[in-house]
């Protein structure tokens, strides 16, 4: 009986070491708890826009038109990469006159077009950078927090 | 008992060094559209060179302009497989790096990214895109040059502004190739976004109207005014 829990043990123990091992030199090892990114420079969390500017804000929705379609942020404008200089036009107005915070936001974490769109806004129109931000999460944050 | 012990440890180190590792066959996916195609589709190679089976769960684009999908769920070690690309062009133009997302189920390889390299030939160049004053100060006129680059020549037939406070007009340089566009605000005194619609006789649709932007803007607080001269 000594014998087999010895045994047992030792399996345990080599197992524990294999696994280690592989935690350790594995190049693709997972993280062992998850971890959330940092905040880029150009990025604002759905909670710190609504503690600075109370969500008073322009939207704009950088997916596609038939997301937009299917749901959308309320009052939130259309200005994707694929019809940037038309949707551009078509909100010059609400742009000159606009004093609020800009807040794009795409698809999720994973999404670069609110980064790209930004990136592009910028070029056309001088607002000031921080005012003008990606929302963290994009749209599937907005709902989470609803 | 010993050679027992001795197999199952060696089954645990064998099992924990398994894992998937899915690669294409090139390094990175290259597009080359035409100036006419709307959208533009390729295949792509790839295969499981891992020891372990894996499962992929899920296929996400970084950009809504790009989709994509694989031949089935499971790829077994060293099976080969095919997926499929779909690039929507639209009004994109140059060159463009977009990838697609794919999750499995293996955790040593969670997330297998696949790069993408898209050349949308420009075949009119507007430069620069956007001219720009600042609010109560020096309201010169200013430049943008239209340069058709494509192979057949293109010309600028008409030219309208989405605002009446600015001046406008434009100059042949060299017949179907070469413009210049002058644009000059009436008065710096308020904030002014506006458009210019540049048409021409492009045999291409999305070719045949251009827009090139102008704004009179409040200069951000941040940036330095420059010494005024006494």
């Amino acid at each position: 009986m000594k014998t087999a829990l010895r045994q047992a043990l030792l399996l345990i123990l080599l197992a524990s070491a294999a696994g280690a091992a592989a935690f350790w030199l594995h190049p693709q090892a997972p993280a062992l708890y998850l971890t959330e990114e940092p905040l880029q420079p150009d990025e604002i969390t759905y909670k710190d826009l609504s503690q600075r500017w109370q969500g008073d804000v322009l939207w704009l929705d950088a997916r596609t038109q038939d997301q937009y379609a299917i749901a959308h942020i309320p009052e939130a404008r259309l200005l994707n990469e694929q019809k940037f200089d038309d949707q551009l036009l078509e909100m010059l107005d609400i742009l000159q006159t606009n004093t609020k915070p800009i807040i794009i936001y795409c698809g999720g974490q994973k999404c670069e077009a609110s980064r790209h769109v930004r990136e592009k806004l910028l070029s056309r129109v001088p607002i000031e950078h921080e005012k003008c931000l990606v929302l963290k999460g994009g749209f599937p944050a907005w709902q989470a927090a609803q | 008992m010993k050679l027992q012990t001795t197999l199952a440890c060696l089954s645990l180190l064998l099992a924990s060094s398994l894992h998937a590792d899915l690669v294409l066959e090139v390094q990175t996916i290259e597009l080359k559209p035409k100036p006419e195609d709307e959208t533009i589709q390729t295949d792509f190679i790839f295969h499981n060179k891992g020891s372990k089976p894996v499962k992929v769960l899920s296929i996400d684009s970084a950009c809504s302009c790009l989709s994509a999908s694989l031949d089935k769920a499971i790829y077994q070690p060293g099976e080969k497989g095919v997926g499929k690309a779909d690039f929507k062009i639209s009004s994109f133009i140059g060159r463009h790096e977009k990838s697609v997302h794919i999750q499995t189920d293996d955790p040593a390889q969670s997330e297998w990214v696949i790069p993408f390299i898209i050349e949308v030939p420009e075949i009119i160049k507007i430069e620069p895109k956007t001219l720009q004053w600042w609010v109560g100060e020096d309201g010169s006129a200013q430049v943008t040059r239209v340069t058709m680059t494509g192979t057949e020549p293109m010309h600028i037939v008409n030219l309208t502004s989405t605002r009446e406070r600015v001046q406008f007009s434009y100059k042949e340089i060299i017949p179907g190739k070469e413009y210049e566009i002058t644009v000059k605000p009436t008065d710096t005194k308020e904030v002014m976004l506006g458009a210019l619609k540049i048409e021409t006789d492009s045999k291409i649709p999305k070719y045949q109207r251009q827009l090139s932007f102008f704004s009179v803007y409040r200069r951000p607080a941040a940036e330095p005014t420059p010494a005024v001269k006494p």
